[in-house]
């Protein structure tokens, strides 16, 4: 009895992380898809980097992009809230910490939020 | 002699309480350290994720090695 029920745990665990897995390498390819149509927005200015670690329409930008922006930032939230979940931080924290990577690694002429709120082209 | 064990008597006491509230208290620094260890494993975990798709996109800088 006791043999089948560790089994039984150790399937549900295992079940878990082959989940868990799975869902981090849906939202990887998902991003990936969604990034040559990302990069073009952020190229001609509609849209850009706030320091949240999601993406925003800066002051100077265009809206209407249609849903690339909110299925991207829907994505940054599920990938913020796993790392959150491994690390013992904030989903807030995480994005905060994407943001300032961002920042620190986007070329120049993509628009970016500083700490301060602050929209600059960098 | 009496007005002497008077006056240790009356100073004893002022003396004690003098060495009873010298007290230190410790650094703490633990809490520190478990941020920065979090801020470290955060930053682990991005790059782990973001790393590839960073290379990838024409609007990031690929990190010089």
């Amino acid at each position: 009895m006791t043999s089948r029920l560790l089994t039984c745990l150790a399937f549900v665990t295992l079940s878990a992380v082959v989940a868990h897995a799975d869902s981090a390498a849906d939202l990887r390819r998902r991003m990936e898809q969604r990034l040559p149509a990302i990069d073009a927005l952020k190229a001609e200015g509609a849209v850009g980097e706030n320091n949240r670690g999601f993406l925003e329409v800066p002051p100077a930008g265009k809206a209407g992009s249609g849903t690339v922006i909110t299925d991207e930032n829907r994505d940054r939230e599920a990938v913020y809230a796993l790392i959150a979940k491994q690390t013992g931080a904030t989903p807030e924290a995480v994005g905060k910490a994407r943001a300032r990577q961002i920042a620190s690694g986007s070329k120049a002429g993509v628009w970016i939020q500083d700490e301060g709120g602050q929209w600059k082209k960098k | 002699m009496k007005r002497f064990l008077l006056l240790t008597s009356a100073c004893l006491p002022a003396l004690f309480s003098g060495c009873v509230n010298v007290k230190t208290t410790p650094i703490e620094v633990k809490p520190i350290h478990i941020t920065v260890d979090v801020n470290v494993k955060v930053d682990r975990a991005l790059d782990d994720f973001f790393g590839e798709l960073d290379s990838k996109s024409a609007t990031h800088e690929t990190p010089k090695s």
